[in-house]
């Protein structure tokens, strides 16, 4: 190991710059654990708390109701005297360390979490398929074809991109609409078999990185381009592709916008809706939101650890050039 | 050479169906909007260039230009620069780089609404992490950035806040790292290049395709900007975070000058236009592609 | 396989490929979609999921009462400025047969024909514009004729104050601010500042309800008004943002600003619309207004609080008991015909006991029928008691004209220029009067809306 210890300051400030980018979601577990009247404390603390009062000797977790001049209402949650309230001095109340899980089974009460993951799944199936096999042979197209026009199309595709979508949105809506798509998947699906500008760009990025001299062999041995999009370009940018597949499913998980213009149905929402639907016009049900916010990152999440195997994988060139 | 350009055209067809069904029709329409008043529910009615010309007399207009500008001067070069740093971080051989890496690459798929509640207090100038941070470090109390709440503020607080998105690019970076060949940096060691030297002269030149296109993707997303001031501040305080898009959602969807929005967009696409060609042409000497 | 293709028939498989894709989803999307059935009627609704209860008990109730009619009610997201999704569905001809319109957006949508007229259906249910409360039924209209129904009246706002941070400060927690003059006196303490200047217990935050709402609680509480609506000479009415009280509203506000600095105090409250960190709730805020659906997050949030409610202070001269009503409405966009059944829903929903009760019990709102019984219960309540003072003895509402996003637009860019800008509140507003009233002209010759008569 020579070495040594750049490997270790690498290391170091790896670990530190981990903990800065986790905080969002550090946080938002956190939050999600806490009780309703911690929740809205101003200080930023990060472990769940609860209140708990001495009873009959044992320590037992209470939940505050309201104030009555002096004295706190409290009503109990465990133990023999359950449901029962007392008041007492706020000084006898303390705050301990206490998960609310709660907040997931009201959480998953609070809208139709299966039906919506189901509509969310289809479409982010859909759009995954489409454009990863949509992207990929429209970026061939203009990476690995040398042809007329390519540069124009290029320039084109990325024009597409500069326009606001706030002004294209109503002819977009009437063009939906005249093709009969309104209120179905249709609208937020068929354009992704249509190829995605940033994406196609990236490929095409990728995709000319490949020395030229692997498809002239290819092609000497008698391949046609389908052929050497098949077996020699798309294994060399499996880790591109899985960049587009991971991005795409993302979006589309998330997408509050294109759902909740193009459809017109609760049974057809997807999740990204209902975690709107948590966030109120003048208050929220804070724990309630952050407990679904975790339930819809951690899919996201545990994507990415698996995918990220075939991301770093890289274009492997070393291998085919042995 | 003729069947070569149908094979393009083959290949393609998926991008040309796409932009000829979905995307032909609502550009040349909202081009038309520009030119038209059309306050949405009522037909547009054609006013020639009225539109482009009260444009130039939009002092708010000007401002957003300028917020827009300010954000893409500082975001787009920062969360390159960060997103590079933290690829070649997690490009390294470390125990458990797989966790590291997944992460780093968790703010960018925690949803809006949960990020900006974090951010808001986050930044908030006096309980807030940031500044609690700035505090540990001894800055004086008067050099306490107001983040949010102060006009001068707010446009930094959200770069800051996209910075926390750089993951993302870092992705594509390592992706790309992963394919300079080990051979070449064996070379340079011989020849007695030092790391700054391999860096300069392998590394960023191997991944320069990726760079030009997180930059240019950076570019046209950043003059795009409108969900985080959307949700955030709403263009304030005083205006400091309104950007560009966020004026032309105001004018199209609360105002019902559609019109006036069209001619927005079709100047800001004018200006992203010309920044690409710029960031394209004068790349073309330094982006290495294989020949 | 592969190896057989020759150039052109792949390129062939690959067109048909992308070709074939697309049309086979949309053939099965087509075949998915249901049959129009006479006797549905499609309702949107702009509510968080803590209401999806009360509202299936709702349709489920409507339902029952009206068997031959079914309700298929969902979810279409409002701001309060933009609709974005009920915009885009009528400027493309889709769109429910009945939607929830808040009442700031209606003489605007109404103007700018996105609702249908509801007059002679008004007219023929026998219901009277009486059996509302007053402000809301003049926010349902436009030059005379009827756009919406009143569904819901928000009394805005209640004062709100921490009784433990009184008695810290050594003040009565018996005894709110009456006047002005008691509030700044009270306000100044109950701050609490650190050498620096950084807010630990702030009095009160006067623009707390965001840009141009806050001017229409304070410029209708110091007896001032943003606009004269329409008479004879006026055929517009007159945009008066410059009306000398609300001037007085704005330059106590700007004094306020400029005493505690107003980067310091909205520092000390930032907030995320709806999801703040309240620093009221958090016990930190003495004093504040409170919306009345704010009543259950107060329970939630705040269990531990020991608070007061009562009427917002107002100067000697200005108006007290006062308020303005806000609230939602039901309506039917214009590209609808007034279907009966849509009528009867939103008849039923506004004005019967059934719906009014669950609207009331359920969903923390107040109706704005007046004579819903349910006011029998909410006058009684300690808190709730309070906000029904409010609605009863309110006037106002927001200013009712066909610009209306642009004025709150341009009132809440006044209040920036006057509190951070330093700019005199007079020169301010009047700029804002200015554009406000050119922008009605322009639109009013786009509306063909000078004639006294009718919107459309």
């Amino acid at each position: 190991m020579k070495n040594h210890p750049v490997r270790i300051i690498g290391f170091c400030a790896l670990v530190v710059l981990a903990v800065l980018f986790s905080l969002p979601f550090i946080w938002q577990i956190s939050t999600s654990l806490k009780t309703e009247d911690q929740v809205g404390k101003a200080e930023l603390d990060l472990i769940p708390r609860a209140q708990v009062l001495m009873v009959d000797g044992s320590l037992v977790e209470v939940k505050p109701v309201e104030r009555k001049g002096d004295l706190q209402v409290v009503q109990i949650k465990e133990g023999p005297k359950k449901g029962t309230k007392v008041s007492v001095n706020p000084s006898q109340l303390r705050l301990i360390p206490h998960l609310e899980w709660s907040n997931y089974s009201e959480g998953f009460k609070a809208f139709p979490f299966f039906r919506m993951l189901q509509n969310t799944l289809t479409i982010c199936f859909l759009v995954v398929i489409g454009s990863v096999l949509s992207c990929s042979l429209s970026a061939y197209g203009l990476a690995c074809v040398q042809w007329k026009g390519r540069e124009a199309l290029f320039w084109a595709m990325l024009a597409t991109m500069m326009l606001p979508a706030q002004v294209t949105m109503i002819p977009l809506f009437q063009t939906f609409k005249g093709l009969g798509w309104i209120n179905t998947i249709l609208p937020l699906v068929v354009p992704a078999f249509c190829g995605n500008a940033f994406f196609i760009f990236m490929l095409r990025q990728f995709y000319r990185t490949i020395p030229a001299s692997f498809m002239e062999a290819a092609r000497i041995d008698g391949a046609s381009d389908m052929r050497i999009w098949a077996t020699v370009v798309l294994p060399l940018s499996k880790a591109a592709l899985s960049v587009v597949a991971v991005f795409t499913f993302i979006a589309a998980w998330n997408d509050f916008l294109g759902p909740l213009l193009y459809l017109m149905d609760d049974d057809k929402y997807t999740l990204a809706i209902g975690l709107a639907r948590l966030q109120g016009q003048y208050s929220s049900d804070w724990g309630r939101m952050m407990a679904m916010s975790v339930v819809m990152t951690l899919p996201l999440v545990i994507l990415f650890f698996l995918a990220q195997r075939t991301f770093v994988e890289g274009i492997k060139l070393g291998g085919v050039k042995g | 050479m003729k069947s070569r350009t149908w094979t393009g055209l083959a290949f393609c067809s998926p991008l040309i169906i796409g932009l000829l069904c979905f995307t032909v029709l609502p550009v040349v329409a909202s081009f038309w909007f520009s030119l038209c008043n059309y306050p949405i529910l009522e037909p547009p009615r054609f006013v020639g260039v009225a539109n482009y010309v009260e444009l130039a007399r939009d002092d708010r207009f000007w401002h957003s230009v300028r917020n827009t500008f300010l954000y893409v001067a500082g975001a787009i070069p920062l969360g390159m620069v960060v997103g590079l740093g933290l690829a070649l971080l997690l490009n390294q051989r470390v125990a458990g780089i797989k966790v590291f890496r997944t992460l780093f690459f968790l703010p960018t798929v925690v949803p809006l609404v949960a990020n900006s509640v974090l951010w808001v207090r986050l930044l908030n100038p006096q309980q807030g992490l940031v500044n609690t941070f700035l505090r540990f470090l001894h800055l004086p109390e008067a050099w306490m950035p107001g983040w949010l709440s102060d006009e001068h503020w707010a446009l930094p607080g959200l770069v800051l806040m996209s910075l926390w998105g750089a993951g993302g690019g870092a992705v594509l970076y390592v992706a790309a790292l992963q394919d300079v060949p080990a051979e070449l940096f064996e070379a340079a060691e011989l020849d007695g290049a030092g790391p700054s030297k391999r860096f300069r002269h392998i590394t960023i030149p191997m991944i320069s395709p990726v760079l030009l296109f997180t930059g240019v993707m950076g570019l046209v997303g950043g003059f795009q900007e409108f969900a985080r001031a959307f949700v955030m501040t709403k263009g304030g305080p005083w205006d400091s975070t309104l950007f560009y898009c966020l004026h032309l959602f105001n004018s199209a969807f609360t105002e019902f000058r559609l019109g006036y929005a069209s001619a927005m967009a079709w100047v800001l696409f004018g200006i992203i236009l010309f920044a690409t060609v710029i960031v394209m042409r004068s790349s073309m000497k330094h982006v290495q592609y294989e020949q | 396989m592969l190896n057989c293709l020759t150039r052109r028939t792949f390129t062939k498989r690959v067109g048909w490929l992308a070709i074939a894709m697309p049309a086979c989803i949309s053939l099965s999307g087509c075949l998915s979609k249901p049959a129009v059935d006479p006797h549905v009627i499609t309702v949107w609704q702009p509510f968080d999921a803590s209401n999806q209860a009360a509202l299936d008990h709702l349709v489920a109730a409507f339902e029952k009462s009206h068997p031959n009619i079914k309700v298929r009610m969902s979810f279409a997201s409002n701001d309060l400025t933009s609709s974005q999704k009920l915009f885009l569905a009528i400027a493309g001809g889709v769109g429910p047969d009945v939607t929830f319109v808040d009442g700031q957006q209606l003489s605007e949508w109404a103007a700018r024909g996105a609702l249908a007229d509801l007059s002679d259906a008004f007219g023929k249910s026998g219901l009277k514009s009486d059996g509302f409360w007053n402000p809301r039924w003049r926010e349902s209209t436009f030059r005379g004729h009827v756009f919406a129904m009143p569904w819901g009246a928000d009394p805005n706002f209640a004062f709100l104050w921490n009784k433990d941070l009184f008695r810290k400060a050594h003040l009565d927690p018996e005894k709110p601010p009456r006047s002005i003059d008691e509030l700044d006196a009270m306000v100044d303490k109950l701050t609490a500042r650190d050498p620096q200047g950084n807010i630990n217990i702030l009095g009160i935050n006067p623009w707390e309800w965001s840009g141009a709402n806050c001017l229409f609680t304070w410029g209708y509480a110091f007896g001032g008004n943003l606009y004269k609506e329409p008479d004879a000479d006026h055929p517009l009415g007159t945009v008066t943002a410059d009306d000398p009280k609300v001037v007085n509203a704005l330059e106590w506000m700007a004094k306020f600003g400029k005493k505690y600095d107003v980067r310091k105090v909205n520092a000390f409250s930032t907030q995320v619309v709806g999801v703040g960190n309240d620093p009221f709730f958090a016990g930190k805020a003495a004093m504040r207004l409170l919306h009345v659906s704010q009543i259950k997050t107060l329970h939630q949030y705040a269990p531990t609080m020991d608070f007061g409610i009562g009427l917002i202070p107002a100067p000697m001269d200005g108006e007290y008991p006062n308020g303005w009503i806000g609230g939602w409405s039901l309506a039917v966009p214009r590209n609808r015909e007034v279907r009966p059944e849509a009528f009867e829903f939103i008849k039923w929903m506004c004005t019967s006991d059934e719906a009014t009760a669950i609207e009331a019990n359920e969903m923390e709102q107040f109706p704005a029928y007046a004579k819903s019984p349910v006011f029998d219960r909410l006058k009684k309540d300690p808190v709730r008691g309070v906000f029904y003072q409010i609605l009863a003895n309110a006037k106002h509402v927001r200013t009712l004209m066909p610009v209306q996003g642009y004025y709150m637009e341009r009132l809440g860019r006044a209040m920036d220029e006057v509190l951070f800008g330093g700019q005199p509140a007079k020169s301010a507003l009047a700029k804002a009067g200015v554009d406000v009233t050119k922008r009605l002209e322009s639109v009013a010759d786009e509306l063909a809306l000078h004639g006294t008569e009718t919107a459309k």
